[in-house]
Parts: C-alpha cells; sequence; structure tokens
C-alpha cells in the first residue's frame, strides 16, 4: 500500500473524532436541550466550533495529500511485513498491555517482577539471575519510594480481596 | 517586587530535581518534560513549595542535561541540544571534550540566570496588566497560543492545528463548565472526571518512546563512554564571552516567552546570529567553544521565558510549562495574574526555586559528571522496562485510579500513529490545557455581549491579538516564505 493511501485512510479515521461529536450533540445533548439558547446554557457550542473546524483542516489535508505526487509503495499496511519489521515493539506493547490489568488483579507486588522479567525476555535479555535480580531490585525500590515515602496505597491485588 | 524566599526543604528538593533533571536528560529520547510528568506524583505528596521546586529542578536540569551526550556521543539526549552538537562534537574530536562540557554547564547556568532576571522582573509586570484583561481578551490570548503551536511545530501546520483540534475535543470530556452535564462520556463513568494531563502525557511521550527506543536495537549495548573531569577554568571562559552570553541568552528568553517556539529553536536561532557577529563565522561547525556557549546559554535562559506567560497568564508556552501548570493546579493553585496577588510567597518561592536551581546546576555539572556519566552507560534493556513501570506507577499515583492507566496505551498508540504520519504531539499536549480557558472564556464573553460575537472585533487589544494570529496563520499556510520555512532556514546545516 502506498504512502499516500495510508495517509487518506489515516485523515479519514481522524473524521471519527468530530463524528462521535455532532452524534452525541444531535442525540444526547439535543434530549437535555443543551443546544442553542444562551451561551452559558449551550454546552455543545464550543465542542460544536472545534469538531467543525477539525472538519475543514480534515478536508483541506485530504486535498493537500490527493493533489499530492503519489510516494512509493511499501507494506504500509501489510500485516506479515509490520510483523516481520516491529515484532519487538509489538510484543512489548502487548506485555504493557498484558501488565494494566495485572497490575490491578495482582497487585503491585506481585504483576512488576512478572511484566519486568517478560518485558526483559522481549528485548532479548536472558541472565537468569540478572532477570531476576532486576525485576525484584526495581520492584523494591519503586515499592519503597512511592509506597513507603510517599504513602501511596498501591494496589495489592484484587484476587486477594 | 518579590522576595525570593528559599527554606532548607525547598533548596534539597531543587537539587534533587536539577540531579534526577540532568540524570533524565542524559538518557536519550528522554527529556526534561518526561521528568517533570514522572515526578508530578511525587510533587503532589510534598508541601507546594517542595514540590515546585523538584519540578522546576527537574526542568533546568533536563535542559541542560542532553547535551551532554550531544558533545561526548554526537547523540542529543534531548532535542534541545540538536544545536549543541554542532561544535560540541567537533571540540570533543579533537581531545576538548571536556571543556566544551565545561562551557555548556556554565553557559546553561549563566543563560538560565539572566532567563530568570527576566522572569524576575517580566512575570509581575504582565500579571499586573493581565489584572485589566476580560474573558475576550484571555480567549484571544489562548487561540493566539494555540495557532502559534501549531504553526511552529514540527509538519505542516493544517496538521498542527488537526492536532490541536483532537486536544481541544479531549479537554471538553466530562463535566461542562456551566451546566451540570456531562459530555463525550460514552455513558461512561471512566471518563467523567475528563482526561487527565499526566497519562496522556505519559502515553504520548514516554511509553510511546519505550516502544520505538525497543525496535530501534542496540539494547544490551553499553554507551561506553568513560569518564572526564570538567576543567573549572571553563567558567571564567563562558564568563569572558559576555557578549555572546547575553545577547544569546536574551534571545532564548523572548523565544521562550512566544508560545510554542521552545527551547530547540531559541538555540538554532542563537547559534545564527552568534554565528553572523563573529569573526570568523567559517570556524563555527568546526569546534568553535562560541557556538556551544551560544546555544546552551539560549535554550536554558528559554526555561525563564516560557515561565513568564505560564505564571502571569496562565498560557503555556511549551509541553514543559503545561505540565508545570498541570501540577500548580493538582497542588491547588489557580495559575494567571490573580496568583501573584494572592500566593505572593508562592510566586517568591517557585521565582528562589527557579534561580538555585541554575547555580546547582553548575555546581552539580562540575562535581557529578562522572555520575551522569554512569547513568549514560546503563544499557536500554534496564531502562526501558524500568520506565514503563515508572510510568505506570506515576499515572495511578496522580490520579488514583486504575481505570486511568489504560489512557496509556491508548495515547502510546496515537502518539505512535501521529508520528508515523508526520503529525506533531505538542500541540496535543498543551490544547488540553488551552482548552478549558478557550471555551469557558469565549461563552463567558458571549454572556458578557448577550450573544453577540462582535464582542471579539470591538475589543481592541483582543481585536489586534486575533489579527495578529490569523496573519500568522495564512503567512505559515503560504508554499514560500513561511515562517516554517524562516525557521528551517535558521537552523545550520
Amino acid at each position: 500500500m502506498r504512502e499516500r493511501t495510508g495517509q487518506l485512510l489515516f485523515l479519514l479515521a481522524l473524521l471519527a473524532i468530530p463524528g462521535y461529536v455532532f452524534f452525541d450533540i444531535a442525540t444526547r445533548f439535543a434530549a437535555k436541550g443543551l443546544i442553542g439558547g444562551r451561551a452559558e446554557d449551550n454546552a455543545a457550542l464550543f465542542p460544536g466550533l472545534v469538531a467543525g473546524l477539525m472538519v475543514a483542516l480534515v478536508a483541506i489535508q485530504l486535498l493537500r495529500t490527493l493533489l499530492a505526487p503519489a510516494g512509493p509503495g511499501g507494506g504500509l499496511l501489510d500485516p506479515a511485513a509490520i510483523w516481520q519489521r516491529y515484532r519487538r515493539a509489538i510484543l512489548l506493547f502487548l506485555v504493557f498491555l498484558a501488565y494494566l490489568p495485572g497490575f490491578r488483579w495482582l497487585g503491585f507486588l506481585l504483576a512488576t517482577p512478572v511484566f519486568l522479567v517478560a518485558a526483559q525476555l522481549v528485548l532479548g535479555y536472558r541472565h537468569p539471575l540478572g532477570l531476576v535480580l532486576f525485576a525484584g531490585g526495581v520492584t523494591g525500590l519503586v515499592w519503597v519510594t512511592f509506597a513507603k515515602l510517599l504513602n501511596l496505597v498501591l494496589p495489592a491485588g484484587d484476587l486477594f480481596g | 517586587m518579590t522576595a525570593l524566599p528559599l527554606e532548607p526543604m525547598q533548596l534539597l528538593f531543587t537539587t534533587i530535581g536539577v540531579f534526577l533533571g540532568i540524570v533524565i536528560g542524559v538518557l536519550p529520547g528522554l527529556g526534561p518534560l518526561l521528568g517533570i510528568v514522572l515526578l508530578t506524583p511525587f510533587a503532589m505528596h510534598m508541601a507546594a513549595t517542595s514540590g515546585l521546586s523538584l519540578l522546576l529542578g527537574v526542568f533546568v536540569g533536563g535542559t541542560f542535561g542532553g547535551a551532554v551526550t550531544a558533545i561526548l556521543l554526537r547523540i542529543p539526549g534531548t532535542p534541545i541540544a540538536a544545536a549543541t552538537l554542532l561544535d560540541g562534537y567537533p571540540m570533543s574530536e579533537q581531545g576538548r571534550g571536556p571543556e566544551a562540557l565545561g562551557l555548556a554547564v556554565s553557559a546553561s547556568a549563566f543563560g538560565g540566570l539572566i532567563g530568570g532576571a527576566w522572569l524576575i522582573f517580566g512575570a509581575p509586570m504582565l500579571a499586573r496588566f493581565a489584572l485589566e484583561f476580560g474573558p475576550p481578551e484571555y480567549f484571544a490570548l489562548a487561540f493566539a497560543g494555540l495557532v502559534c503551536i501549531a504553526v511552529v511545530s514540527r509538519g505542516s501546520t493544517i496538521k498542527g492545528l488537526i492536532v490541536g483540534c483532537i486536544g481541544l475535543l479531549l479537554a471538553t470530556v466530562g463535566m461542562d463548565p456551566f451546566a451540570f452535564f456531562y459530555r463525550f462520556t460514552f455513558d461512561s463513568q471512566w471518563l467523567i472526571g475528563g482526561i487527565q494531563l499526566v497519562p496522556l502525557v505519559l502515553g504520548l511521550f514516554a511509553v510511546s518512546e519505550m516502544i520505538l527506543q525497543a525496535q530501534a536495537g542496540g539494547l544490551d549495548r553499553s554507551a561506553g563512554l568513560s569518564t572526564v573531569r570538567l576543567p573549572p577554568s571553563t567558567i571564567l571562559g563562558t564568563l569572558r564571552r559576555t557578549g555572546n552570553l547575553v545577547r544569546s541568552s536574551t534571545i532564548g528568553t523572548f523565544i521562550g516567552a512566544l508560545p510554542g517556539a521552545g527551547s530547540v529553536i531559541a538555540a538554532f536561532v542563537a547559534y545564527a546570529a552568534a554565528k553572523a557577529v563573529a569573526r570568523e563565522p567559517e570556524s563555527f561547525g568546526k569546534g568553535n567553544p562560541d557556538g556551544v556557549v551560544a546555544t546552551e546559554s539560549s535554550n536554558n535562559a528559554c526555561c525563564g521565558g516560557t515561565l513568564i506567560p505560564s505564571l502571569a497568564l496562565a498560557l503555556p508556552g511549551d509541553p514543559c510549562s503545561a505540565m508545570l501548570l498541570a501540577a500548580l493546579l493538582l497542588l491547588g493553585y489557580i495559575p494567571g495574574p490573580q496568583l501573584f496577588s494572592q500566593s505572593p510567597e508562592l510566586i517568591g518561592s517557585i521565582f528562589g526555586s527557579y534561580m538555585a536551581a541554575n547555580v546547582i546546576m553548575l555546581a552539580l555539572g562540575f562535581l557529578m559528571v562522572p555520575v551522569f556519566i554512569w547513568f549514560v552507560n546503563i544499557k536500554k534493556v534496564f531502562l526501558i522496562p524500568s520506565i514503563l513501570v515508572l510510568c505506570v506507577v506515576g499515572a495511578y499515583g496522580v490520579t488514583n485510579s486504575l481505570m486511568d492507566l489504560w489512557f496509556l496505551p491508548i495515547f502510546a498508540l496515537l502518539g505512535l500513529v501521529l508520528m508515523r504520519f508526520d503529525y506533531p504531539l505538542a500541540p496535543l499536549t498543551i490544547a488540553p490545557v488551552l482548552g478549558p480557558i478557550m471555551e469557558e472564556n469565549y461563552r463567558r464573553s458571549l454572556v458578557l455581549a448577550s450573544g453577540d460575537h462582535a464582542v471579539f472585533l470591538t475589543r481592541p487589544l483582543a481585536t489586534s491579538i486575533l489579527a495578529i494570529s490569523m496573519v500568522v496563520l495564512v503567512l505559515s499556510l503560504l508554499p514560500s516564505g513561511s515562517i516554517q520555512g524562516m525557521l528551517r532556514k535558521a537552523e545550520p546545516r
């Protein structure tokens, strides 16, 4: 897929943002009578203006992109090419995504060392002792700093009540 | 004139902030913005003066930190130091690395102090003047700020404005400022409180940067930098270049005070000015110490400059000052001209901490270079997971919401996609801060004028600001001779 096609698809995807704004204004805002009237009662006034401006800007950019010369072809949206090229980044992102529910369900003290070990394995670090020491050390340091020095209550884990 | 009280705790936290700021600054890909965001949860749990001292220290130290790797490795730790490597690295190649680093530290500190002097005299004056402003003027100023940021951001102006619109719309999520009504929440309890700036910035800049660095390779390789000792005589060397120092610092302060311009542009403009007035301009780019002094003094003076409109008008000039304003709000203070009359002691302590941070940076820069070089040598395989953990815990520390943590991957993805298609990220950080100011003052202006939009055209100051913004916008959209083109020409190749 060509670079220009990617740019165009991205611009079209961006239209979903003002699209949702207009949809919410036309449905929820209208039902509450918060369209029109005095400025203090018109909750749709400012977001409606900004959304309108965004549509206009996206339209201009679409035109500019269409009128610009087409770039070289490439595997912009080819899943196999993306995986091949960005495998490590994608895996790290997935491990990070898994850490977030882990943070909630397992709690900071369990989820963090597991995440650190998994992330280091994804990044290519393979020394078993180093993995354990690093995961334990960072978890301990962050826990002492936030939970003990700053009195921040870090999640203990929903699974453990 | 506001006094500059500095308590021992403030001094301690300023020192810690400067140290951590330099550490974060020397690590490639990280910078003062990330430092401020990561340390905001710490600042929130302290007394306001101590917390702000910590963040100001990070701001000052982080702005300098990038120079270390720019000079020694030809890798600017932050984009701010990109101009420094033009002469810093050639000096290093000639075996004058310690001299270049010494000049960079001392020029940064003196530049920061000159910027601080402008801040101390300029901000209260601007705040007094701003007390006369009404809602139309505030709306016009916020609009101008957003336009300037979109214009000078990387990439095209239209793309900058599109990203600015996304930021403004994100700012409207949650409670309407006038009516009791939740907007754009997808009927979810999660979004009722709006989108918090800290997870947004952490996702957009930190998580996305770590994902990018993971792909970049060289993860298990140390920079292998050997330690150096900085000659104290370079302090005198910097002071001997008084003309260059004062000129570059003044340029840095004024560019910093303009919305959106920031330290990178300040450094390149000061570099171009130093080269233009030099007796041997051809020596620039080949290891001329004046190049290092010009860039480093201007980019640190820029910190003082950017704080002037941020404190006096609550209008952030760059993402760092947007985060500092957010921190001020989290600490329970409303930035703006009233802050100067309502909390003069806080303003005094901000000024004091800022000035102290520059002096402390001079001392730490000379005494602790081996420690900073040790941090440069840390392998990314250790750094990336640790920073991701800090992002999660930091975001949780500010919002105390497990649901808000999902903003981290959402905005990281958005940041990666925006970068992929060459859209600037800075407007997305600043627009959520400017958005509420714009909306509130826009609607208040209309209330005052019984709904008549002519209110923006009948008040001379508001009209002038809006007219100038429109001229800047139109100029930037012209295909040739645009502002961005002029700025690019100022950047030496």
